[in-house]
């Protein structure tokens, strides 16, 4: 008769063992909870930072634009050859 | 998420129904094995996007915040304790979902014990674990 005293101690250990581990993890999500997001300063950008930004967008989304305009006729050319029988 | 735990439960009675069918000698055992760790993993699963959802709204606030710090004025951002923040979220889903699993688990074994199906704790674990990755 093999005793089951073992098997017992292995069960509470790892009952235990997961007890500590939920509460351990319970405790970090509150505390990650609990950070206030209001309190804190929100960085100001500075105002000729953000403007210089603003005009390096618009640039990129110009020449963006140009580009797909380029794209746009180049494929219209291509897809007129294709059809076109001379 | 509504709609993904809709869809979880058709599928755990879809497949909890055909294990019953497919399993003649421990039908029983083997579905509810099956279904408690399922329902278990939604349970970790919730707690996960609960948590990690608003952990990021806390770390990248903190890491867009500037730190006023007078010991440290050289340190502008508050990256430290965005990363800390960063960790202790994943963390928390990490040690809830290992330990509610394997809470689950043991108390199944010990469950099961009682009723002498030493057999049929190879199945369990592989239902049990196949499951909680699954979902």
């Amino acid at each position: 008769m093999v005793s089951e005293l073992p098997f017992w101690i292995a069960y509470v250990s790892i009952l235990v063992t997961c007890v500590i581990g939920f509460a351990f993890g319970l405790y970090n999500c509150c505390t990650v909870l609990n950070i206030d997001t209001k309190q804190l300063p929100v960085q100001q950008e500075d105002k000729a930072e953000g403007e210089e930004r603003e005009k390096i967008t618009n640039a990129n989304i110009e020449a963006m634009n140009l580009t797909a305009e380029k794209i746009q006729s180049v494929n219209i050319l291509l897809i007129l050859r294709e059809l076109l029988p001379f | 998420m509504i709609h993904e735990y809709v869809y979880m439960s058709i599928f755990l009675v879809v497949f909890g129904a055909i294990l019953v069918l497919i399993d003649p000698e421990y039908k029983f055992y083997t579905a509810m094995a099956f279904i408690i760790g399922a329902l278990t993993s939604l349970g970790s699963g919730f707690i996960g996007m609960y948590v990690a959802t608003r952990a990021n709204v806390r770390v990248t606030y903190l890491a867009a915040t500037v730190q006023n710090d007078p010991a440290r004025p050289e340190v502008k951002l508050n990256l430290y304790q965005a990363f800390n923040a960063a960790f202790k979220g994943g963390c928390s889903m990490g040690f809830c979902l290992v330990s509610l699993a394997l809470f689950v688990l043991t108390i199944l074994i010990i469950v099961y014990n009682g009723k002498n199906l030493f057999n049929i704790y190879f199945i369990i674990f592989i239902i049990y674990f196949v499951t909680n990755i699954y979902t």
